[in-house]
């Protein structure tokens, strides 16, 4: 469970940003998180209210895109959900293939006023 | 009440309700952990100029991980200058027992955090004489899911795997597994006991990652130390030469 302190460093780059562009408040964070990137979304949710109190995020609304975890297969160059396929090509049983996403972890936008 | 027509409203979830008040959508796409990888750019350029070889062991709570390094130290120790920092939780059980051996050791006690992290590493490299080693081991908090996501600034993530954990590990927890250099599946000498075939293990570990090396290795009888000794042999030698790739 490492989720508050990836949560402390999500408010504390939300906060550095807001208060170099003059923003008075944030309500709105959007992060996307890939499948692989050991970090539990559950949890961050959990973590967001805590972390949030008495800062200008306070009350603000989270939104959390999970980002599937895609390989390439190297043999035929079809994309593929790795999870969903046991990590082979669906089209020729590739095993040998590419991570194209997945490992995530980025504030994607943010809603200001 | 509310700051902005003074109606009764004080929950900030509300604060945007009838007011319309304008907001600005901003594009940020900032890393969540870019602090940590700045820092931890920071350490891979001092191991870079100090030429020291930084192997980060990252496995489940008792897969092996410190009775290798006790080991590995002991065979290794007449030939290179070896320095371990060892990251738990609490207690300095395992920096005791590296103590033992000989070689220069520094616990650092992550209290809450399941993971090491960069800023830790780069305080921990002061208790060192860096142009004194050659070879730092990093034996990371045991737990699979949260070291993977953080960069120390090591040459090789060694992911430790014990034959006990069982051989679909890498197929429930990839993350960590897809972000190392070496596996190392650990405690042959329960295969029998357990039933269990080694390629059952590297067939799952190759599933989830395809073209990571993996040996296999017991602490306990000595098979299979010895290919994980040339590896840190010839690891060391090229760290020297700079002629290791950088991960990823
Ligand atoms: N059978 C067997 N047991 C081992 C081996 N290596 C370590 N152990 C045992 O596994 C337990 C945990 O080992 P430890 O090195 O403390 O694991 P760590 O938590 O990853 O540092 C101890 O009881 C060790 O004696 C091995 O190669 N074979
Ligand atoms: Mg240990
Ligand atoms: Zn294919």
């Amino acid at each position: 469970m490492h989720e508050l302190g990836i949560m402390q460093n999500i408010v504390d780059t939300v906060q550095d940003y807001a208060r170099k562009n003059n923003v008075s408040k944030v309500v709105k964070v959007m992060l996307e998180v890939g499948q692989v990137s050991g970090v539990v979304p559950e949890s961050l949710e959990f973590c967001f209210e805590v972390c949030t109190k008495q800062t200008m995020l306070e009350g603000a609304l989270l939104e959390i895109e999970r980002i599937v975890a895609v390989g390439k297969c190297k043999t035929c160059e079809e994309g593929f959900d790795l999870l969903t396929h046991s990590f082979s090509c669906p089209r020729c049983g590739g095993t040998d293939w590419e991570m194209i996403s997945g490992r995530e972890l980025i504030i994607k936008e943010l809603e200001v006023i | 009440m509310c700051e902005t027509c003074g109606c009764g409203l004080t929950n900030p979830n509300v604060l945007l309700h009838e007011h319309e008040i304008e907001t600005k959508r901003v594009d940020l796409e900032e890393k969540v952990l870019r602090h940590n990888d700045r820092l931890a750019e920071r350490n891979r350029g001092i191991f870079e100029a100090t030429q020291i070889l930084v192997v980060n062991l990252v496995s489940s709570p008792g897969a092996g991980k410190t009775t290798l390094l006790e080991n590995t130290i002991r065979a290794l120790k007449g030939e290179m200058a070896i320095g371990v920092i060892e990251g738990d939780q609490q207690t300095d059980r395992d920096a005791k027992r590296i103590e033992a051996t000989g070689v220069d050791v520094l616990q650092i006690n992550t209290i809450d955090a399941c993971h090491l992290d960069a800023h830790m590493i780069r305080h921990a490299l002061d208790h060192f004489s860096l142009l004194e080693l050659d070879l730092l081991f990093i034996e990371n908090v045991g737990n699979l899911i949260c070291p993977g996501a953080f960069d120390l600034g090591e040459d090789f993530r060694v992911v430790v795997l014990s034959i006990p954990e069982g051989e679909d590990k890498p197929l429930k927890y990839p993350g960590v597994f897809i972000g190392s250099h070496l596996v190392l599946v650990s405690k042959v000498d329960l295969l029998r006991v357990l039933e269990l075939e080694v390629n059952q293990f590297f067939t799952n570990v190759k599933k989830v990652h395809p073209h990571v090396p993996c040996l296999s290795l017991s602490a306990k009888t000595g098979e299979g130390m010895e290919g994980w000794y040339s590896w840190l042999r010839d690891k060391v030698k090229a760290k020297k030469k700079n002629l290791n790739q950088p991960p990823k």
